[in-house]
């Protein structure tokens, strides 16, 4: 019997996981579509015709994506914070790897899929009632050409970048309920400011005593030159890709192969 | 089945278990007592897999349990003195959970439950403490799992309940299956256990077959002081006294399990010497 993961048993634990925490998703979905009519209804009660453009409808969107995503990534692992339901999940007969997929597909997968439907729903009802009220047409926005809407904080229209954002974020949370038993959204996120002010620090004390003054740029360093005749400074080809794609994809999945050796590691 | 080598446990600096040893056959329902805080639940809490030791060995089934292979996880089952049971009916908690214990039988499981006194069709959430319990226990047993823990099974159960437990639990016992009960109520498990092991101040005070322990001591209520000379314990009755003195005429008592229990308390030393004799 393989020991790492085993699609019968996988199954049993999707199975279980649904019977026992239907009910919780259900008022997740519930949770985030109030707030999304309540968040474009206050909207529409403003007089100004823009603020369903569709850039806002992005801001909409990843707002409560980002949101409850993290919200609901914190209470993941919650059953670990108590000692009566961690020892029914940790006895559980199904390997970490199970247990990690079982909730990385409900709580990652198919809540972006469930909010992302509910965001429609709510979309769709909001723009008709702000085309009736403007006399605007205003389309709904598509979610899978994101990049096409103009973005407000990244250059080039790379809006996507938001959903590399919610990825690792929510895998971060996730990874948070895990480490803290107890008011795990509030110290991941006490861990995460503290992550992001050392990372700024080293940037900004260390960084600047080792590379050559100058400015950042399109992802190269344009390096002063006393004589005038600037420099430009970038990284290998191969090196920045790999940089990249570790930014843009990895970071989620290597937070939930810490959380996977975490879990192997929790004891109740 | 289990084999416990020079085991040491700790909470921070609280020193639990300073390096015991022992071995667990298949076969017998083992009685551990000792006070509060020695370390009863610790103990099932490190042969399931949910703590780790600091120092030493242990396996079970050939199994390291801390590693909590799926393989291992199918063939023990856990009764833990706080435990959680999900917002759903009965049947569903069956469906959901049953399968992934691959001896577990529907039919027995109803019949423990029908034993109880709990309808069939209630769900989990309007139930109280004890009926959870008693569903808990009902779901353990009918796991048929080789090794059985159960952390104070008595604990919410009320007097009947509890006469029905020893029944059900001689009941599910056979020679592949290894039941470890943890208890300070020493009442509950009178007439059950087939072996007991007393747990005191980070090492394991006694471990001895009710057989054995029957031919080494004598249990008696005496009315004569000259027995409380050389009694290994006594304690006074309303008339008389209940003496524990070593067996020297080969004449087996009824084991009185409190009394056991606070002999071995009393003098650790000298209980040991007889059982070692």
């Amino acid at each position: 019997m393989n020991q790492l993961f085993n699609t019968g048993r996988a199954w049993l634990m999707f199975r279980k996981y649904f019977g026992e925490n239907k009910k919780a998703y259900a008022l997740l979905f519930l949770a985030c579509g109030a707030s999304l009519t309540l968040l474009m209804g206050v909207n529409l009660s403003f007089d100004n015709p823009n603020i369903f453009a569709e850039w806002a409808q992005v801001t909409y969107y990843f707002f409560g994506l980002i949101l409850w995503g993290c919200l609901s990534a914190s209470l993941l692992f919650s059953d670990l914070g108590s000692k009566s339901k961690g020892i029914n999940y940790l006895l559980l007969p199904a390997s970490s790897l199970e247990k990690l997929v079982c909730t990385v597909l409900f709580g990652v997968v198919i809540y972006f899929i469930g909010y992302t439907l509910i965001f429609y729903a709510v979309d769709f009802t909001m723009v008709s009632l702000a085309n009736e009220k403007f006399k605007t047409a205003w389309p709904v926005i598509n979610v899978f050409t994101i990049n096409l809407y103009k973005s407000t904080f990244f250059e080039d229209r790379h809006t996507s970048y938001f959903f590399y954002i919610h990825f690792g974020l929510q895998s971060f949370f996730l990874l948070g309920s895990i480490y803290f038993p107890k008011y795990a959204f509030f110290k991941t996120a006490i861990a995460l400011v503290l992550i992001w002010a050392f990372a700024i620090l080293y940037l900004v004390i260390f960084m600047k005593k080792f590379v050559t003054p100058g400015l950042y740029h399109d992802g190269v360093l344009e390096a002063f030159d006393p004589s005038g005749r600037n420099k430009i400074v970038r990284l290998p080809g191969g090196l920045e890709g790999t940089v990249e794609f570790f930014f843009k994809y990895a970071v989620a999945v290597w937070f939930w192969i810490v959380a996977y050796y975490r879990l192997k590691e929790k004891e109740v | 089945m289990i084999s416990i080598e020079n085991l040491h446990f700790a909470y921070s600096k609280n020193r639990v278990f300073n390096g015991i040893s022992t071995h667990l056959q298949p076969g017998h329902i083992y009685g551990i007592l000792g006070k509060n805080g020695t370390g009863k639940s610790t103990l099932l809490h490190i042969i399931s897999g949910l703590l780790f030791p600091s120092e030493g060995t242990i396996t079970v089934m050939g199994f390291t349990p801390g590693k909590r292979k799926p393989s291992f996880l199918r063939d023990i089952f856990m009764v833990p003195e706080e435990f959680h049971l999900p917002n759903i009916s009965i049947a569903d908690y069956i469906d959901l959970n049953g399968p992934f214990y691959p001896k577990f039988n529907r039919q027995q499981f109803f019949d423990y439950v029908l034993g109880f006194g709990i309808p069939e069709h209630s769900t989990l959430q309007a139930m109280s403490y004890g009926q959870k319990k008693k569903v808990l226990i009902s779901f353990g047993l009918a796991t048929n799992v080789s090794l059985l823990l159960m952390d104070e099974p008595g604990n919410g159960l009320d007097i009947v309940s509890k006469g029905q437990l020893r029944k059900m639990v001689a009941g599910a016992a056979d020679e592949h299956k290894c039941i470890l009960i943890s208890s300070h109520q020493v009442k509950d498990l009178e007439n059950l256990i087939d072996e007991v092991l007393i747990i005191d101040d980070t090492r394991i005070l006694l471990k001895q077959s009710l057989e054995t322990i029957a031919a080494k001591l004598s249990f008696k209520i005496s009315f004569d002081p000259a027995d409380l000379v050389g009694a290994l314990y006594s304690e006074p009755l309303l008339r008389g006294n209940t003496v524990v003195t070593p067996n020297t005429e080969g004449e087996e008592s009824n084991i009185d399990l409190e009394i056991l229990y606070k002999a071995a308390m009393a003098d650790p030393e000298k209980m040991q010497a007889i059982m070692m004799d």
